[in-house]
């Protein structure tokens, strides 16, 4: 999607502005300098939210169209940043949802029947036909004067969003609490997970229970990440034991549960680390039946199915993990920065909203997205 | 150096004095004079000698008196100053104490840590070589006097860092027994010629001694001169290191108690041994197989020169001579599978020894079985291994490794150089030691087609088609577990998992007798601080010449000149004074910069904060498909049945 078809949309002079916001927001997604999936959630939607106030339209489809567009540029940037495009198909949900319903009390047609069909399981491989119905009767009621104010919707929606990414991980500290018992032995390969550190200190200090954490190093890419994240827990007076990634199978024996935060889960229940070697902790979990269990937010959850994994886990450059070397004899190095893990090496999933088996994700994803907004970069048909 | 502080280390300390005089009484044969006596007896004698040689410079009794008075007053301060600084380190070290105990983790609580390993080394080595502590410190905890000593390079004269007057009062120790009373007189001489020559001086008596003396004589008399009361005598420009390090970790009566043992055996100890031990603690010899080898070479050395006491024959005290080394070296890390076996077969070969033969002979001929049995058990096994092992490779193939191994290595380039196989090899690392970048560069270096990667993009690694892992092996339990550098066991899970099968190229020299369940119970820890350093630096590389004691004595050796320069300017020179707090400031700064701003630099004085590095982990033997030996490829459970026909046929 090129910035020009994008701009031209906008011929005033407000949007001009707002454009140069975008492009620095893109060209920082395309550096890598907003890190971390919360923080890219919510530059995003502070994004979005100034978007739509300035965006102008005929009809709201219009209005979803430049969201996808915007979206599709954002997720272009940084395809591996998927908070970013996460959020805004929940916004683009909110939007359709209000559209249905509108249509639904103006002309109480099909919709009404399809409404609940979507969400069942047998529809899911008749898909491709619900968008298509959709439009339809999303056309046949644009003829219509819309009546409510889908920018004060969308704008509400986004508030809504930002007020629960920020208070996600109160929720997800009052289910996984109970999951942790008094002298428990856990290990956290993710130490650069937030939600973990909160959930970890609020444990000890609210809930006053007595644990131990196992903290791998995720060396090369994290290990500044897990020292912090250890030296917070101890500080907290939590018993932290800083493990090199090499000793994890020797001490799995001894680990009640593993922890890990997750960067996004997909519809199949797998999900990506931020951090690498969580796949391997993971599997040793596995092979000594360990739970493992994974903390994600809500905006975490991607719609996205992972069919082809490398696409999705991200590789750096070796010279954090090899010297400076005589170019004519340099080695092939691999430096992997995140992680894919399958979802059979994760036992639950605590979210805000309540802890999930993996192969039940599918069906919180599609509470809040919807189908048709999957692929950004697909244009209507 | 100053001529006073010169004189004031012959003079005071009263440790070296009272050590030196038993000694020398032994050898005269005056035993009804107690120290003290002799004491005052010498230190008349030696003012005695100070106030001629002065009188002949051409100074009055007045003026004699005079200074003698000025420098008594500095003792006197000098001492009071002292005092205070222990009191405050002692102060510091019960706190530091306090945490320490804490910091032995929960799970590996029964392991020995490397902090009780390297106080205990340190204890050893203090006592042998202490007239020279200085030295030993400045190195970082090592030992390399005796050794270069015995070497003949004049590492000795190049004491510059040292007081010389605390090396002047150290010699006539050294020399004791017979030339006591000569050195005594040159070394005062020498003092009062020019103070700077002295130490070049003395040293030259030393190396005349060494010269004179065989090896183990001079170990001998190295060691005897201190410890006597069990108490570390402190010269001045060191007086905490040492005793700092070593009250922090003595806590435990265990440890105290092996260190004890050691130190009443101290002179018994080989200096090579000491060589190789400090070689070993500081992982300059790592891997099984090169610490065995290292450790049959130094045997050598120790057998060459090992003479049997009257009363007793070669095969009796060899034996127990050489278990002293044996406890020292374990002192340096765990022994190894390997060096276990091999103690274990030499022991049995003195044994064989038969009484009658010439001491001479016997020792030759261990020496050449020893080096027939690092041939047979290493190189030719070695080579027997490759041989099987390559006909598993074939063509094209990709191979995973983990960390670094010897047969591997020779193995990999075996195949890939030496019979033109296309293979590929992913050398799988991980941190803290990093030895599978030496692995990787060797073979790269030969033209391998090498790929490195960390313990932690296992995934990715995995996904590359890979068609073996080849692991090394520390050592292979009864039970057909495999004991191995920490990490190898989760990339054999992974292989497992993955259907690749996990072969283990091993010399039936690292099996063992012993079974383990998991790798909690036995374990070798290493040290934490090595996990501090966020870098792909080697700890080995990384600590070089930096030692943390080494540091710390340098840093007392500012305050200590700092503070005699000040004391030599009495009152005034408020430029000195100036500088000096501006060199202090400078050193600050220098520490701020040098210490490289850890996240977890400090985590000692968090009591809920622990590092753990652990070396090993053990493989199940599910994991593994087969174990490639000199005896053939076997499967892991046959581990036993192969040490029952090695026992029989050695």
């Amino acid at each position: 999607m090129s910035s020009q078809a994008f701009s031209s949309a906008h011929p005033n002079a407000a949007t001009s502005d707002l454009n140069i916001t975008i492009d620095t927001f893109v060209a920082k997604l395309k550096r890598r300098q907003v890190q971390g999936s919360y923080a890219i959630a919510l530059e995003t939607l502070q994004l979005l939210m100034r978007f739509i106030s300035a965006a102008r339209w005929n009809h709201v489809n219009e209005l979803i169209e430049q969201i996808r567009d915007l979206g599709n540029r954002l997720e272009k940037a940084h395809p591996t940043a998927f908070s970013c495009g996460n959020v805004i198909r929940r916004i683009l949900a909110v939007l359709r949802d209000e559209v249905e319903e509108d249509t639904m009390n103006t002309t109480v047609t099909s919709t009404s029947v399809a409404e609940p069909l979507i969400s069942s399981m047998f529809n899911l491989l008749q898909k491709p036909e619900q968008p298509h119905q959709n439009r339809k009767n999303s056309s046949s009621s644009s003829t219509m004067k819309t009546k409510t104010d889908y920018r004060q919707v969308a704008i509400q929606g986004i508030k809504d969003l930002i007020d629960e990414i920020k208070n996600i991980d109160e929720g997800i500290q009052q289910i996984a609490i109970d999951l942790i018992h008094d002298h428990e032995i856990l290990l956290t390969p993710t130490p650069d997970s937030k939600t973990v550190l909160k959930f970890l200190i609020t444990a000890r200090e609210r809930s006053n229970r007595t644990f131990t954490v196992l903290v791998t190093e995720g060396f090369p890419n994290n290990t500044k990440n897990a020292h912090e994240f250890a030296k917070k827990l101890a500080q907290h007076n939590i018993e932290t034991l800083v493990v090199p990634d090499s000793a994890v199978f020797a001490l799995m024996s001894r680990v009640g549960k593993v922890i890990i935060g997750t960067k996004a889960v997909f519809v199949n229940g797998g999900t990506i680390s931020s951090n690498s070697g969580v796949s391997s902790v993971c599997e040793c979990a596995r092979e000594f039946r360990t739970p493992v269990f994974a903390v994600a937010g809500l905006y975490k959850l991607s719609p996205l199915y992972p069919f082809d994994v490398e696409k999705f886990v991200e590789f750096g450059g070796s010279q954090r993990i090899l010297p400076r070397m005589d170019p004519r004899k340099r080695l092939d190095a691999v430096n992997q920065i995140t992680d894919y893990v399958p979802p059979e090496n994760i036992d639950i999933y605590i979210t805000n909203v309540g802890g999930f088996n993996p192969s039940f994700i599918y069906r919180i994803a599609w509470d809040n997205y919807k189908q048709i907004d999957v692929h950004l970069d697909k244009k209507k048909v | 150096m100053s001529e006073s502080e010169a004189k004031a280390g012959v003079a005071t300390p009263p440790g070296k004095s009272e050590q030196a005089a038993p000694v020398a009484a032994a050898t005269s044969g005056e035993k009804k004079l107690s120290n003290k006596e002799l004491k005052e007896m010498k230190k008349q004698e030696k003012a005695a000698k100070r106030a001629a040689l002065k009188q002949a410079n051409g100074m009055s009794i007045e003026q004699q008196q005079q200074q003698a008075q000025i420098k008594k007053e500095k003792k006197q301060l000098q001492r009071e100053q002292q005092q205070k600084r222990e009191q405050k380190q002692k102060n510091a070290n019960k706190k530091k104490q306090s945490g320490q105990n804490v910091k032995k983790s929960t799970l590996f609580g029964h392991l020995e840590t490397t902090e009780e390993r390297r106080a205990t080394i340190l204890a050893v080595t203090s006592a042998v070589s202490s007239p020279r502590t200085s030295r030993i410190t400045a190195a970082g905890l090592m030992v390399p006097v005796v050794a270069s000593a015995l070497s003949g390079s004049n590492v000795l004269t190049a004491s510059s860092l040292m007081p010389t007057g605390s090396n002047a009062a150290s010699t006539p120790a050294t020399t004791a027994p017979t030339s006591a009373t000569t050195t005594i007189s040159a070394s005062s001489t020498a003092l009062s010629a020019a103070s700077t020559s002295t130490a070049t001086i003395t040293t030259t008596a030393v190396q005349q001694e060494i010269a004179s003396s065989n090896a183990s004589d001079v170990a001998k008399t190295l060691a005897s001169i201190s410890l006597e009361a069990g108490e570390f005598n402190v010269l001045p420009g060191i007086s905490s290191v040492i005793p700092a390090a070593l009250e922090q970790s003595f806590d435990s009566s265990s440890l105290v108690s092996s260190v004890k043992e050691l130190l009443l055996n101290k002179d018994l100890i080989h200096p090579s041994i000491l060589l190789l031990t400090s070689h070993l603690a500081h992982y300059k010899i790592v891997g099984s197989i090169p610490r065995c080898i290292a450790m049959l070479e130094v045997f050598q050395i120790v057998i060459k020169d090992y003479q049997t006491p009257k009363g007793t024959t070669l095969s009796r005290n060899l034996t127990s001579y050489l278990s002293h080394q044996i406890d020292l070296l374990k002192k340096a890390r765990p022994l190894s599978v390997t060096m276990g076996n091999a103690i274990r077969w030499l022991k049995q070969e003195i044994s064989l020894i038969d009484p009658s033969t010439p001491d001479k002979a016997a020792k030759k001929d261990l020496c050449e079985k020893i080096g027939q049995f690092a041939k047979e058990k290493i190189e030719l096994a070695d080579q027997l291994i490759i041989d099987n092992a390559s006909t598993q490779i074939e063509d094209s193939t990709t191979i995973v490794t983990y960390g670094s191994s010897k047969v591997l290595t020779e193995l990999l380039l075996h195949n890939s150089i030496g019979l033109k196989k296309n293979i590929k090899i992913i050398v799988v690392d991980s941190r803290p030691l990093f030895e599978g970048r030496k692995m990787a560069e060797t073979l790269r270096n030969a033209g391998v087609n090498v790929m490195y990667a960390l313990i932690t993009s296992l995934d990715t690694v995995f996904n590359m088609d890979v068609d073996y892992v080849f692991l090394g092996a520390h050592s292979i339990l009864s039970n057909g577990f495999l004991y191995s550098r920490a990490g190898t066991a989760m990339l054999a899970m992974s292989a497992k998992r993955r259907n690749i099968p996990v072969l283990v190229c091993c010399e039936s020299l690292k099996f063992s007798q012993r079974v383990q369940l998991d790798s909690v119970t036995f374990n070798e820890l290493a040290d934490p601080n090595d996990l501090i350093n966020i870098d792909y630096e080697n700890p080995v590389e990384r600590r070089g010449n930096k030692g943390a004691l080494l540091n710390q004595f340098v840093k007392e050796r500012k305050l200590e000149k700092k503070k005699l320069e000040m004391e030599n300017k009495p009152k005034g020179n408020k430029i000195g004074g100036k500088k000096g707090s501006e060199e202090e400031n400078k050193d600050v700064n220098d520490e701020g910069d040098n210490g490289e701003k850890n996240i977890l630099d400090g985590w000692q004085e968090l009591p809920s904060l622990n590092i753990v590095n652990i070396l090993y982990d053990l493989t199940p033997p599910e994991y593994i498909k087969k174990v490639i030996t000199e005896f053939g490829a076997l499967p892991p459970s046959s581990v036993p049945v192969i040490l029952r026909e090695y026992k029989g046929s050695a």
